[in-house]
C-alpha cells in the first residue's frame, strides 16, 4: 500500500496501425475495445493462456469517419461511440456473435520517415491479418450535424450526454437511445461530463485555432455547468478555467470533478490536470499533468486515483487526495509519439492505453 | 553603368507623373490637392474607375502552410486521407473538401494548381520564397511580388498606397531593391488605420503648418530641381492626401452589413476591407491568414480554420463579380508550403514542398479548372509540376506584368522571376 | 585597367613627379590635379564650370560629410562672420581634427561593412562596440592598408562583426572583394563573369580562403559578445557546375584557394592523423596549423595589390562626391570605365604615396572646387555625371537625428550622444532604392507628421530653443533669424523672415497660441527638403 501500483507490468503490446487510435474502454475485466480514425473499432479478448498474446475477437463496423470517443454502459452490456461521422452508435458489448471476417493489423502508414525529405513511401510490410468476427450497431443516432467529440454517461446507466462541434449538447434517455433535450453553446464541444445525478453537465468549449488571436473574442474558450433540466448554464467557470480541456470527468462517486488541458497546441508549460469540487466549481487542486497536453483520464475503481495520459508520452498515476504523483509508467512509444488514450478494467486490474502510432499497450496494476 | 541607363526598363515614368501631379497640386488655391476620394461612392462609378486604372491582384496567404490534402486535393479512400470529406462543388470534377462549402458553389472561378513543386519548406524561407520568387539564401533584398506589381499596375492618382498588407505576415521582404516608394503600408490585423496614419494634430493645425510648408517647398523648390527634392515633396503630398482619404480604411459602417457573410473574425473584416480598397483602386492588398501550421491536431485546426476562411473568400469573390470587379481582380490563395500526406504521431501534418496547392481566381485567369496533378497518395506530383518561377510568372502575366522585367541592385540584374520561368498559358484566360 | 600592373601606376608617378615645377607647387597638391581634371572635362563636354558654393551651403554640406552632423547655431554665426580669404581651408582642419569626424567616419563604414539592418548580430550593442572600434581606427587616422588588415584579421577586441554578418564562404569572398578591392565576384559563382576573363573557378578559389573560417561566441558582458573569429584546419570548397546541371548526388569537386588573377596557394599538407581539435566553452578556440584567411587577408592588403588602393580612393571619392569615378563604385570591370581615367590614376598613387592616409585623402577632396561646387542649377540628376553641380543626398537617420538636436538646440554633446530608435531607422533609414536613387515613403512622412519622438523635439520645453525663442525678449525677425540658422544654417530671405514673423505672431495671439505657432514653424522647417538633404 505504500507504493500503489508498484508492482504494475506491462502485459501485451497489441499492434494495430491502421490508423491512430482515438478512444478505448473495457467490456468488464477481459475485453477492451480499441477506436481509431478510421471509425474502426475492435475488441480484444484478454483472457488468453499464459505466455500467448492476445489477437482481435470482434470488429465493430459501421462509422464512416473518425471515432472520437467510446464508452460501454455500467451494466457492459452496450458500447456506445460518437464519431466525426456526426453519428451516436450502439453495440452490443457481449455478443460474440456476427459474421466472419478479417482485419489487417500494420495497413497504415508508418508516418516515420514519411516526410518532406524522404523521396518515397516505404515499402509495405508483410500483412499481419487477424480472423474477426464482423458486427454492426444496435442503433445508429443521426441527431448531430457534426463532429461528435463530447461523450459521458451516469453510473446509473440511465442518462447519455453527447456534444458536437457545433456546441449542441444533446441529453438522452440512455437505454431508449432517446433525445431528451439539447441546447446549443457558443463554440466546440471538446469534452463534457454529467454528474452522477444526471442533473449537471460540465463542459469544456474551445475552438482550436493554433494560437488565440486577437480580434477573435468570441473564440475564446468556455467552461460550463449546464443545468438539463433547462439546458441553462448554472455556473460559468470560463474565467478559471482559460483554456480547451482535452478530458473532463465525474468520477463515479461524484466527488471530484477533474479537467485536463490539452486540446490543440497546448503550450509547453501547461497541460495541467484541475481537480474541480462538483459542488461549487472552485478548485480544489491542480496537478502539472502533461506538459505540452493531457489527452485523456481515467478514475481508478479505488476511488483514490487519477489516471491520466498526455502528448509527453507519459501515463502518471496520482492520488487525488494527496494531490501527489503516485507514479509514472515511463515512455513505451517511439519519439514525440501521443499517448492518446487510457482505459482501467471494473475490477482495477487491468489498464489499457493507445499510442497515437498503432498500439495498444495493457498493463496489470496489481493494485493490492 | 552605361548598361544601367539602356537597360532600366522603368527610368523616370512614374516620377515624371507624379511630379507633375505634384506641379498641379502646388498651384491649387487651397495649397494641397483635394483627395480624389469623395466622387467614389457609387458602385458602377467604382468599377469604372477600376477598370480605367487597371488589374488589381489580391493574395490570401494562409500563414503556416495549409494542407492541399484537406482542401483541394483531397484523397478520399487513401490510407493519407483525413477525416474531411470531399463535396461536388458547381465543376463537375472539382471536389473540395466538406468545410468549404460556399466555395464549392464557386469553383467555376477558380484554377486550382495541384501541382506546386517548391524549395523553401521552413517558414522564414518558405515565406520569403514565395513572396519574392527567390530563395532568402541569396542575401539580396528582392522585392515582395506586392511591391512589384505595385510598381507597374500602380495608379499614380490614387490617394492611397499601393500595396497593402493586413493580418499575420508570411514575409518581410518588404520592396527590397524597387525602394520604400513601394514599400508595404501594414494596416492591423483586422485591416483597421495603424495608429500611425491618424493625424496627430487638428486639421486646422494641419492645413495652416502645410501651407507654410509648401511656401518652404516652393521657395526651394525654385533653384533645386534635383529629383530628391522632387520624390521628398511628392512622398509628403502623398501622405497628406493618405490622411485625408484615410476614411477609405474605415468600413465600419458597411462591415456591420457585411460581417455575417463574411465571418466576424479578423480575417472576415480584412477580405472585406481588401474589396474596398479595389474599389478604390489599390493595387495589391495581401491579407494574411495564420495557425496552419499543424504539426499536431492537423484536422481540428485546419477545419476550425477553414470555417474563418470559407465565408470571408467566397464572400470576397461574390462581392467582386457582383460589383463587375472580379474580370480586373486576381484573388490569389497561397501559402509557404503544403502539408504532408502522412498523418504523424500527433495527428499533424509537417511541411511539404514536393506536391501541394495553391488557387487562382479571377482577373486574367481561366476558371473552372485544375492544373496539374499529385499522385495516388500526394507524395509525388504526377503530372505538370509548377514550380516558384512558373507560379510567379503566370500570375505575372495575368496582371500584365513582364514577368521578365529587370531591375539593379547597384550594378546586379535582378529579374522579376528567374532566368527560364514561364508562364502556364492553360491558365491564363 | 584591370590588368595594368603597381609599376604602371608608379612609373606614371615617378613622370609626374619629375615635372618642371611640379614637386615645388602648389598645383602639386591633389586638390589642384582634382581641379584641373574635373575642369579639363567640363571643357571636353561642353559644360560651363559650375560656381562656387556659397558659404552657407558650403558650410552645411562640410559639416554633414565630415562630422556627421549639421553646424551649431555658434558655429554657423563664427563661420559667416570670419572674413579670412582660407576660412574654408580651415574649417576643414578643424573638423577633420574634431572627434566628431572620427564618429561619422565609423557610421560610414559601419553601415557599408554590414548593412543597414544585417541579421546575426544579435544585441545592438554589439554594433555599438563595432562603431566604437571603428571611431578609433579613424580617430588614430590608421593607414587605410592597416585598417583593413586589422579589420580582416579580427583579432582586436570589438574587431569582429564583419565576419559575424557575413558568415559564410561564398558571402566573404563577395564581400571582400566587392568592399576592399571594388570587384563583383559573385557573378561568377554560377556563370562565367560576363566582362572580365574570371571563371567559376576564380570565385570558388577566393572563397576556398575563407572556408575554414567560422565565428564562435564568447563571454557576454551588458550584452556586447566576445567573438572569436576562428579558423579549422581542415575544409574545402566543393566545386560544381551550375547546381542543375549537376547529376544526382554529385557533390563537386574540393577547390584549392586560388587568388584571384595569380597563382593556386601552396599549404603545406596536414599531419597524417591530423584530427580537428575541439572547441569547448567560451574562450578562444584553437589557431589552425596554418591559416589560409591570413594569406588571403595579406594579398588583399598588400602594396603590391593596386586593387585596394584603387577601389578606395574611388569609394572616398563617392562618399564625398556622389558618385564613383567608377560608378556605382564597387563595380570595376573592364566595360565600366571611369569618367576621370587620368584623376583616378593619380589619386590612387598619390594615396599609396601618402602611405593609405584616409585623412589627407579627404582633406584634398573636400579643398577642390569640384566638392564646392554651387548647388543650384538645372541638372536634375542627384548626383551630376560631370559633377557639373553638387550632389544631392539625404541625410542618413543618424545624421538628421543628431542634426535636430543642433536645430532645436539642444547642444552638440546631445547631437553626439544621439541615437536614432528602431522607428527612425526604419522609417528614415534606407531612403533608396536598389540603385541608391532617393524615395521618399508614406511611412516617413506619417512619421514625421505623427511619430512622437519627432513631435517632442518641436515642442517647445526643457529650454529647447523653442522655448528660448518662446520665452526670448528679442524681436520677431531676431527671433526668425536664429531659427533659420540653427535650423537651416543660413539666415532667412526677406520674403521668408516676412512670412515667419507673420506665422509666429499672429493677431491675435496669446502666449499660448505663440508658443503652438512656434513649435508649427519648427516643424515646418525640420520637415522641409532642404532640412532632409544636404541641400
Amino acid at each position: 500500500m505504500d507504493q500503489p501500483f508498484a508492482n504494475s507490468r506491462l502485459m501485451y503490446s497489441l499492434p494495430w496501425n491502421s490508423a491512430y487510435i482515438t478512444s478505448l474502454a473495457f467490456i468488464g475485466n477481459y475485453q477492451v475495445a480499441a477506436a481509431n480514425k478510421n471509425g474502426d473499432i475492435l475488441v480484444w479478448n484478454l483472457d488468453v493462456p499464459e505466455g500467448k498474446t492476445p489477437s482481435p475477437a470482434r470488429r465493430l463496423v459501421g462509422h464512416s469517419n473518425e471515432i472520437n470517443r467510446i464508452l460501454v454502459t455500467p451494466d457492459s452490456m452496450t458500447l456506445i461511440s460518437v464519431s466525426s461521422d456526426h453519428t451516436v452508435k450502439y453495440w452490443d458489448a457481449r455478443s460474440v456473435e456476427g459474421e466472419p471476417g478479417t482485419v489487417v493489423l500494420n495497413d497504415g502508414f508508418v508516418p516515420k520517415g514519411v516526410t518532406e525529405k524522404v523521396d518515397k513511401v516505404p515499402e509495405p510490410p508483410e500483412p499481419i491479418q487477424a480472423n474477426v468476427v464482423i458486427q454492426r450497431p444496435l442503433r445508429d443516432l443521426r441527431n448531430h450535424a457534426e463532429w461528435i467529440h463530447g461523450l459521458a454517461q451516469t453510473p446509473d446507466g440511465k442518462t447519455l450526454v453527447t456534444g458536437d462541434d457545433d456546441g449542441v449538447i444533446i441529453v438522452w434517455d440512455l437505454p431508449g437511445g432517446r433525445e431528451l433535450r439539447r441546447w446549443q453553446a457558443t463554440q466546440w464541444i471538446s469534452s463534457l461530463g454529467v454528474s452522477p445525478d444526471g442533473k449537471t453537465v460540465a463542459a469544456s468549449q474551445h475552438t482550436p485555432f493554433i494560437r488565440f488571436k486577437s480580434g477573435l473574442e468570441e473564440f475564446v474558450p468556455h467552461f460550463h455547468f449546464w443545468d438539463v433540466e433547462t439546458g441553462k448554464s448554472r455556473k460559468d467557470l470560463s474565467k478559471e478555467i482559460k483554456e480547451g480541456m482535452s478530458a473532463v470527468r465525474y468520477s463515479p462517486d461524484g466527488r471530484w470533478l477533474v479537467a485536463g488541458h490539452g486540446n490543440v497546441q497546448t503550450e509547453k508549460d501547461q497541460g495541467k490536470i484541475l481537480v474541480i469540487d462538483p459542488a461549487d466549481g472552485k478548485k480544489i487542486r491542480e496537478f502539472p499533468g502533461h506538459p505540452v497536453g493531457t489527452n485523456d483520464l481515467a478514475f481508478h475503481p479505488d476511488g483514490k486515483h487519477l489516471f491520466s495520459c498526455g502528448r509527453d508520452q507519459q501515463i502518471k498515476v496520482w492520488n487525488l487526495e494527496s494531490g501527489k504523483l503516485v507514479r509514472d509508467f515511463g515512455k513505451f512509444a517511439d519519439r514525440g509519439v501521443w499517448i492518446g488514450a487510457i482505459a482501467i478494467s471494473l475490477d482495477g486490474r487491468l489498464l489499457a492505453a493507445a499510442d497515437r502510432a498503432g498500439q495498444v499497450v495493457v498493463y496489470s496494476l496489481n493494485p493490492f | 553603368m552605361k548598361m544601367n541607363s539602356i537597360n532600366n526598363p522603368c527610368p523616370w515614368h512614374q516620377h515624371r507623373l507624379r511630379r507633375d501631379l505634384l506641379k498641379g497640386a502646388m498651384i491649387t488655391a487651397a495649397g494641397w490637392a483635394l483627395p480624389n476620394w469623395g466622387a467614389l461612392s457609387h458602385s458602377r462609378t467604382i468599377a469604372a474607375e477600376a477598370k480605367r486604372a487597371g488589374k488589381r491582384c489580391i493574395m490570401l496567404y494562409m500563414e503556416g502552410g495549409v494542407s492541399q490534402i484537406d482542401t483541394f486535393d483531397m484523397k478520399p479512400g487513401r490510407p493519407t486521407a483525413g477525416p474531411f470529406r470531399p463535396i461536388h462543388s458547381t465543376v463537375s470534377g472539382i471536389e473540395v473538401c466538406e468545410y468549404l462549402p460556399r466555395m464549392a458553389r464557386h469553383t467555376d472561378k477558380l484554377a486550382v494548381i495541384r501541382s506546386m513543386k517548391t524549395k523553401s519548406v521552413d517558414h522564414g524561407i518558405g515565406g520569403y520564397h514565395m513572396h519574392t520568387c527567390y530563395p532568402s539564401s541569396e542575401k539580396v533584398p528582392h522585392a515582395e511580388i506586392g511591391a512589384m506589381i505595385a510598381k507597374y499596375c500602380d495608379n499614380p492618382e490614387s490617394d492611397l498606397p499601393s500595396f497593402v498588407k493586413m493580418g499575420p505576415a508570411g514575409c518581410n521582404a518588404g520592396s527590397g531593391y524597387l525602394g520604400p516608394t513601394y514599400e508595404p503600408f501594414t494596416l492591423d490585423t483586422d485591416g483597421r488605420l495603424p495608429g500611425f496614419a491618424n493625424p496627430s494634430v487638428s486639421q486646422e493645425v494641419q492645413d495652416r503648418r502645410g501651407k507654410l510648408l509648401e511656401f518652404m517647398e516652393q521657395q526651394h523648390a525654385r533653384e533645386h530641381p534635383a529629383r530628391p527634392f522632387a520624390a521628398h515633396r511628392e512622398a509628403e503630398l502623398r501622405t497628406i492626401r493618405l490622411m485625408r482619404a484615410r476614411k477609405a480604411f474605415d468600413v465600419a459602417d458597411a462591415w456591420n452589413k457585411a460581417r455575417d457573410r463574411y465571418g466576424n473574425t479578423p480575417f472576415g473584416r480584412g477580405c472585406f476591407t481588401a474589396l474596398k480598397l479595389v474599389e478604390a483602386g489599390v493595387p495589391f492588398i495581401e491579407i494574411g491568414h495564420d495557425g496552419y501550421d499543424s504539426h499536431n491536431d492537423n484536422f481540428p485546426v485546419h477545419k476550425a480554420n477553414l470555417k474563418v476562411l470559407d465565408p470571408a473568400w467566397s464572400s470576397l469573390l461574390e462581392d467582386l463579380q457582383d460589383r463587375g470587379l472580379l474580370q480586373d481582380t486576381l484573388v490569389v490563395w497561397t501559402s509557404e508550403f503544403g502539408r504532408t500526406p502522412a498523418i504523424n504521431g500527433q495527428g499533424g501534418r509537417d511541411h511539404f514542398g514536393r506536391a501541394w496547392t495553391v488557387v487562382l481566381a479571377g482577373g486574367g485567369i481561366r476558371g473552372g479548372q485544375t492544373y496539374g496533378a499529385s499522385n495516388r497518395d500526394g507524395f509525388e506530383v504526377a503530372d505538370k509540376p509548377v514550380d516558384e518561377g512558373a507560379y510567379f510568372a503566370t500570375i505575372y502575366k495575368a496582371m500584365g506584368v513582364d514577368h521578365r522585367a529587370v531591375h539593379y541592385l547597384g550594378s546586379r540584374p535582378i529579374w522579376a522571376t528567374p532566368d527560364g520561368s514561364m508562364p502556364i498559358p492553360e491558365l491564363i484566360g | 585597367m584591370v590588368s595594368l600592373s603597381p609599376r604602371f601606376y608608379l612609373t606614371c608617378l615617378a613622370v609626374a613627379l619629375l615635372m618642371p615645377g611640379w614637386a615645388q607647387s602648389e598645383d602639386r597638391l591633389l586638390r589642384r590635379v582634382i581641379d584641373r581634371e574635373t575642369q579639363a572635362v567640363w571643357a571636353d563636354q561642353k559644360i560651363a564650370p559650375p560656381g562656387r558654393a556659397t558659404d552657407t551651403v558650403f558650410l552645411r554640406r562640410v559639416y554633414l560629410d565630415l562630422v556627421g552632423m549639421i553646424p551649431a547655431y555658434d558655429e554657423t554665426v563664427a563661420f559667416l562672420a570670419d572674413n579670412h580669404p582660407s576660412k574654408r581651408e580651415l574649417l576643414i582642419d578643424k573638423l577633420l581634427a574634431d572627434p566628431r569626424h572620427a564618429r561619422q567616419q565609423a557610421q560610414v563604414w559601419d553601415i557599408l561593412l554590414l548593412g543597414r539592418s544585417p541579421n546575426g548580430i544579435g544585441h545592438p550593442n554589439n554594433r555599438t562596440r563595432f562603431r566604437q572600434w571603428l571611431g578609433d581606427q579613424f580617430q588614430n587616422n590608421v593607414p587605410y592598408d592597416r585598417f583593413v588588415q586589422k579589420l580582416l584579421t579580427a583579432e582586436e577586441d570589438g574587431s569582429q562583426l564583419f565576419y559575424v554578418v557575413h558568415r559564410d564562404a561564398d558571402e566573404l569572398a563577395a564581400a571582400t572583394m566587392r568592399i576592399f578591392l571594388g570587384r563583383q565576384l559573385q557573378c561568377a559563382k554560377c556563370h562565367n563573369h560576363p566582362f572580365e576573363p574570371w571563371t567559376q573557378r576564380d570565385y570558388y578559389g577566393m572563397a576556398g580562403f575563407f572556408v575554414r573560417t567560422y565565428v564562435k561566441e564568447g563571454e557576454q558582458q551588458d550584452h556586447v559578445t566576445r567573438f572569436f573569429v576562428a579558423e579549422k584546419s581542415t575544409g574545402d570548397v566543393s566545386f560544381t557546375v551550375v547546381p542543375k546541371d549537376a547529376p544526382p548526388g554529385f557533390k563537386g569537386t574540393p577547390v584549392k584557394p586560388k587568388f584571384l588573377d595569380g597563382e593556386e596557394l601552396h599549404e603545406p599538407a596536414l599531419p597524417q592523423d591530423f584530427k580537428e581539435p575541439e572547441s569547448k566553452g567560451k574562450t578562444a578556440p584553437p589557431p589552425p596549423l596554418f591559416s589560409r584567411r591570413q594569406k588571403v587577408v595579406d594579398w588583399i592588403t598588400s602594396r603590391e595589390n593596386p586593387f585596394l588602393a584603387q577601389a578606395v580612393v574611388n569609394r572616398v571619392w563617392a562618399q564625398l562626391l556622389g558618385r564613383g569615378l567608377v560608378h556605382p563604385a564597387d563595380d570595376f570591370h573592364s566595360a565600366n570605365a571611369p569618367s576621370h581615367p587620368a584623376l583616378l590614376r593619380v589619386m590612387q598613387a598619390e594615396f599609396v604615396e601618402h602611405g593609405f592616409d584616409l585623412k589627407w585623402l579627404i582633406r584634398e577632396m573636400v579643398n577642390s572646387n569640384a566638392y564646392q561646387a554651387e548647388d543650384t542649377g538645372a541638372v536634375d540628376d542627384a548626383m551630376p555625371k560631370f559633377y557639373e553641380r553638387a550632389r544631392v543626398r539625404p541625410l542618413s537617420a543618424e545624421e538628421w537625428l543628431a542634426s535636430l538636436h543642433l536645430a532645436t538646440g539642444l547642444g552638440i554633446e546631445s547631437a553626439v550622444k544621439s541615437a536614432p530608435s528602431g522607428d527612425m531607422l526604419k522609417y528614415l533609414g534606407q531612403p533608396t532604392d536598389g540603385q541608391g536613387a532617393f524615395q521618399g515613403s508614406l511611412s516617413e512622412h506619417l512619421f514625421l507628421h505623427n511619430g512622437d519622438g519627432f513631435r517632442g523635439l518641436c515642442h517647445p520645453r526643457n529650454g529647447n530653443l523653442p522655448e528660448q525663442l518662446v520665452k526670448s525678449e528679442e524681436g520677431w525677425e531676431a527671433k526668425v533669424e536664429r531659427m533659420f540658422l540653427s535650423i537651416l544654417s543660413r539666415p532667412p530671405t526677406a520674403v521668408e523672415r516676412q512670412q515667419f514673423v507673420q506665422y509666429l505672431n499672429p493677431e491675435p495671439s496669446d502666449a499660448k497660441v505663440r508658443s503652438q505657432r512656434m513649435e508649427e514653424a519648427f516643424w515646418v522647417l525640420v520637415t522641409c527638403s532642404e532640412f532632409r538633404f544636404n541641400r
